[in-house]
């Protein structure tokens, strides 16, 4: 079988390096193709010195009239959506949709959508117009919808990317992450669906159905982490149930692998920590979702330090693997005990496994590494913070983890109730099963034991018809006759 | 007709009304022998010039009213929405009033509601901001982002398919040339007779109704094979805010005036003045009323206008005819004059009217805000006037086609910014102090640009026959940008 996976970049493939891997290994020939950024990470060396793994350049851009056009107008669609609930509600990433259609309006990636009040004359940037939210009812909404729908179903299959999968003759396409502002990879679901080729989208992480547009062209199948995912699919874009699979998160199964590379004692030594006390690793999160995070974090520690439950306690600060560079002039050791954990591996990191596995308790404000934490089936918090609010209730995916919605993350009000948390957990209050039932809900519904790798890459290769349609048929016939 | 085929001509109204500028025409392309098809959806809401109804080469047909597909709604929320957008350019940036009406529009389209507002609340001052306030914050895109949204909406209309309804239609009826009038309303629903004729390689030809349809209204959605318009403003207009390739556009004309043209007064100055109750002795001012969405509620400034020429010693005994817009003649009925020398001559039609004819042909002066009938006075060499009412400044500066008469944009309008001023022009035009030559002058170019002497009439006649060759269909340009 002749599988094409279309990235926008390579770093995508790190939550699916191991299914490609698998479906190679099956037999199957897999070709990655990405536009070919200059700047993009190269690919693991498994994957590219694999036989049976090739890599090619694909267009980008449309060639019709559409090119842009077709970007801009989904944008403005991704918009319209945060202006519905339960996204009006989530204002960080209204927010960024506003912005992300100046910046597709304008074609200026510095631009800023602006206005001023007639009343009181206040300037309203970017997510200040979320605020505004139109009061033109359902129904108006609803026939905004339709005409959406109409004006998507118009914009045609791009030549160019037909004849790019034409000269491929794959029996299935992927594409992921698919779900972002604009979505330009809407044009290979649309040009894949056109040829009668099946396409399914695998969708990359935990909160990409919920922060970044909406599904534009549905894809074949939708192959998704959990239930959660399965009821976002279904009631936010309309994916019909029968067309979803759930699998599991095959880009944890490889941490999931992972053991200890040091002993607690050679580990505390290497951060200067005191191996007699216990650890609590605080998890930094993105830039997008707790911007400069590095002020919050010394007053978090000065606070652990302060309260006599906690104050003899080691804590390493892992920054987020994307925002190091905001922590290269920190000097965390005057408060004693810190350690800095830097890495900039964004997936199965050794240095995250071992300061998870070393913790006693695990605190963050919004971020995936809190799984990973949880995985190991460490107690993990997170607190309410003044200022970040929007990184955390202003996103859909932050309850997805908190216990009170059946995940396993402790939820705090604020410090005080925060520093509660997390004497009780540091004393080993907290049920290990709980957690690790929840995060097998999450990432691995199939089992705990069942990796998701072999279940995504069943489900991909599942995809491809018996019976290829007519147009298949033409199409690996006129690609053979031009050969 | 000469040397060519009689012509199978479909002409699409969205009303029977909107024939009265197009009647002359129709005439003369029947008499050559075309066959006209006049197609409405909507039945007669006042019967059809008798003169068309009797012509055995005229006929009147039921057309459908919409596309009747999945698209029939959507398309007009789409049409709304780039109708508003234009409104955003710069060049419409005082046009408050045309920008809301635009608004409104869309408002209505989106919510099937005419009560509905787009409302918001300031978060930061909870002041309550309503529609074109809310609307104009589009503005915050700036003018690329502005212009760009525009070429979006443009290339969705383009994507949009024709409706297998009217295509239908259009085959049963196998015209060899459609002709589409108004074209422009808001959110307008002929674009897809346009959409439809081009998709059967079938000449569309749109002659505008009327001086301020351009500006006023809404974009042409789907460029047809020609445009013909009056004059070289509108020839400017059509190329610049429609995006009409320029030799898409013929310079015909206005024909519905020809008939006022060639008018002569019914009346003696003394049989007109006795029908009015005035006196024969004194110069008789007209006031032309405006229609409602220029100058809603005028009775009450009418009034002080009337209380405000008094003042002026040489304007104390003229007689003062007021005549109501033809759409507006209800608050007039009870309008009780201030005076004897005061009087209410209600119109009787809305094109060529013997009566408008005689009521300017017997004045010393006309004083309008914003309306045709200034044309109609220019036409008769009266010195036409008007003065810039505050109440009323969206419905003339927040016009762009009230400046088109204005004396200091080459037109023979004197402008007064007060009544003082006002006075004095008016006092100075009543005794003849104005410049006949300059009026007819400006007539000729905005009326009749092929000659005074010449109707427009056989010009737009020629231009459609010329429009129904093959050389002008299909021209591939059908995508309007609108902003400059």
């Amino acid at each position: 079988m002749r599988i094409l996976f279309q990235l926008p970049r390579t770093n995508v493939l790190r939550h699916f390096d191991s299914v490609v891997l698998a479906l190679a290994d099956g037999g199957h020939d897999v070709t990655i193709a990405t536009p070919g950024k200059s700047n993009d990470f190269p690919l693991p060396q498994e994957v590219t010195s694999h036989p049976r793994i090739a890599t090619r350049v694909c267009p980008e851009a449309r060639e019709d009239a559409w090119k842009d056009a077709a970007t801009d107008f989904r944008t403005l669609v991704d918009c319209g959506h945060y202006l519905e609930s339960p996204f009006f509600e989530a204002e960080k990433l209204r927010s960024r949709a506003f912005r992300a259609v100046a910046q597709a309006m304008t074609g200026d990636k510095t631009r800023h959508l602006t206005a001023r009040c007639p009343t009181c004359n206040t300037k309203f940037v970017d997510g200040d117009f979320g605020d505004l939210r139109p009061a033109l009812g359902d129904a108006a909404a609803e026939r905004l919808h339709n005409l959406a729908r109409l004006i998507e179903d118009s914009i045609p299959s791009d030549p160019g990317r037909e004849r790019f999968l034409q000269e491929e003759s794959p029996d299935v396409v992927l594409v992921s992450p698919l779900v972002r502002f604009g979505s330009e990879q809407s044009d290979w679901v649309k040009s894949a669906k056109a040829l009668g080729i099946p396409v399914g989208f695998p969708v990359f992480s935990w909160d990409n159905l919920t922060t970044k547009g909406v599904i534009h062209v549905a894809p074949d199948r939708v192959f998704v982490w959990n239930a959660v995912q399965k009821r976002e699919a279904t009631e936010y874009y309309g994916i019909p149930s029968e067309k979803i699979v759930i699998t599991g998160a095959p880009r944890f199964d490889s941490f999931m692998a992972l053991r200890p590379s040091v002993d607690r004692d050679a580990y505390c030594q290497s951060l200067n920590l005191d191996p007699a006390a216990p650890i609590v690793t605080y998890l930094c999160s993105s830039e997008f979702v707790a911007g400069h995070e590095v002020a919050f974090v010394e007053q978090w520690i000065a606070e652990i330090r302060n309260d006599s439950r906690l104050s003899s306690c080691n804590v390493i600060v892992r920054p987020h693997p994307r925002s190091v560079r905001q922590w290269s002039e920190v000097d965390l050791a005057r408060h004693g005990r810190v350690g800095l954990s830097l890495s900039r591996v964004l997936n199965a990191d050794q240095s995250l496994y071992d300061a998870l596995y070393h913790s006693a308790a695990v605190v963050g404000l919004n971020t995936s590494a809190q799984i990973e934490a949880g995985i190991l089936g460490k107690p993990v918090l997170t607190l309410l913070a003044p200022g970040f609010e929007k990184g955390q209730r202003g996103t859909l995916h932050f309850r997805y983890l908190l216990r009170e919605e059946g995940g396993f993350v402790e939820l705090a009000n604020d410090l005080d109730e925060h520093k509660t948390h997390l004497a009780r957990a540091v004393g080993g209050g907290y049920d290990v099963a709980e957690i690790r039932s929840a995060v097998e809900r999450f990432i691995r519904p199939q089992g705990w034991d069942r990796p998701a790798t072999p279940i995504l890459a069943n489900a991909i290769t599942d995809m491809a018809p018996e019976k290829p349609s007519a147009v298949r048929r033409w199409l690996h016939s006129a690609t053979r006759a031009g050969r | 007709m000469k040397g060519a085929q009689p012509l199978r001509i479909l002409f699409h109204v969205t009303l029977t009304t909107m024939l009265r500028h197009f009647e002359s025409v129709l005439l003369a392309l029947a008499d050559r022998g075309h066959a006209i098809r006049i197609a409405t959806h909507r039945s007669p809401e006042i019967p059809p010039p008798a003169t068309l109804v009797a012509h055995p080469r005229i006929a009147f047909i039921a057309s459908p009213g919409r596309r009747g597909d999945e698209w029939t709604t959507p398309i007009h929320e789409l049409r709304a929405l780039r109708d508003y957008i234009r409104f955003l350019d710069r060049r419409f940036k005082p046009a408050t009033k045309l920008r809301a009406r635009a608004l409104r529009t869309m408002v209505k389209a989106v919510t099937h509601d005419e009560r509905a507002h787009l409302v918001h609340r300031c978060p930061k001052c909870d002041a309550r901001l309503v529609d074109d306030e809310v609307g104009q914050m589009l503005r915050g895109f700036g003018k690329q982002g502005v212009k760009n949204l525009d070429k979006l909406l443009a290339l969705m209309e383009r994507t949009i398919p024709s409706s297998t309804v009217l295509e239908d239609f259009l085959k049963a009826e196998q015209p060899d040339l459609v002709l589409v009038s108004p074209l422009v309303n808001l959110g307008s629903y002929q674009a897809d007779f346009v959409k439809s004729a081009k998709a059967l390689h079938i000449p569309v030809v749109y002659p505008v109704f009327s001086w301020d349809n351009l500006s006023t209204k809404g974009l042409i959605h789907v460029q047809p094979d020609g445009v013909i318009v009056w004059n070289e403003r509108q020839r400017t207009e059509a190329v610049e805010m429609h995006g009409v390739p320029p030799d898409r556009v013929a310079v015909t004309g206005a024909p519905r005036f020809d008939e006022f043209f060639a008018m002569t007064p019914e009346t003696t100055r003394e049989q007109f003045c006795e029908i009015h109750g005035l006196d024969a002795h004194q110069p008789i001012v007209v006031y032309l009323c405006s229609s409602e969405f220029v100058a809603g509620g005028e009775v009450g400034f009418v009034r002080k206008w009337i209380e405000e020429v008094r003042q002026a010693p040489s304007l104390r005994s003229c007689n003062i005819l007021i005549r109501p817009h033809p759409r507006q003649q209800k608050p007039w009925k009870s309008f009780e004059v201030p005076d004897a020398r005061v009087a209410v001559a209600l119109p009787q039609a809305m094109n060529a009217d013997p009566t408008l004819f005689d009521t300017v042909h017997h004045s010393a002066a006309v004083v309008g805000l914003n309306t045709s009938a200034q044309l109609e006075a220019g036409i008769l060499g009266r010195p036409v006037l008007t003065i810039l009412v505050p109440e009323f400044e969206e419905g003339q500066q927040g016009t762009l086609h009230f400046s088109y008469l204005l004396k200091e944009h080459g037109g023979f309008v004197d402008v007064a910014p007060d009544f003082e001023a006002h006075r004095r022009q008016l006092a100075a035009a009543v005794s003849g102090d104005y410049d006949p030559q300059a009026i007819r002058s400006f007539i000729e170019q905005f009326l009749r640009p092929k000659g005074i002497n010449l109707a427009a009439t056989p010009f737009m006649v020629r231009a459609i026959e010329e429009f129904a060759q093959p050389a002008y269909r299909e021209h591939p340009s059908e995508v309007t940008e609108t902003h400059s």
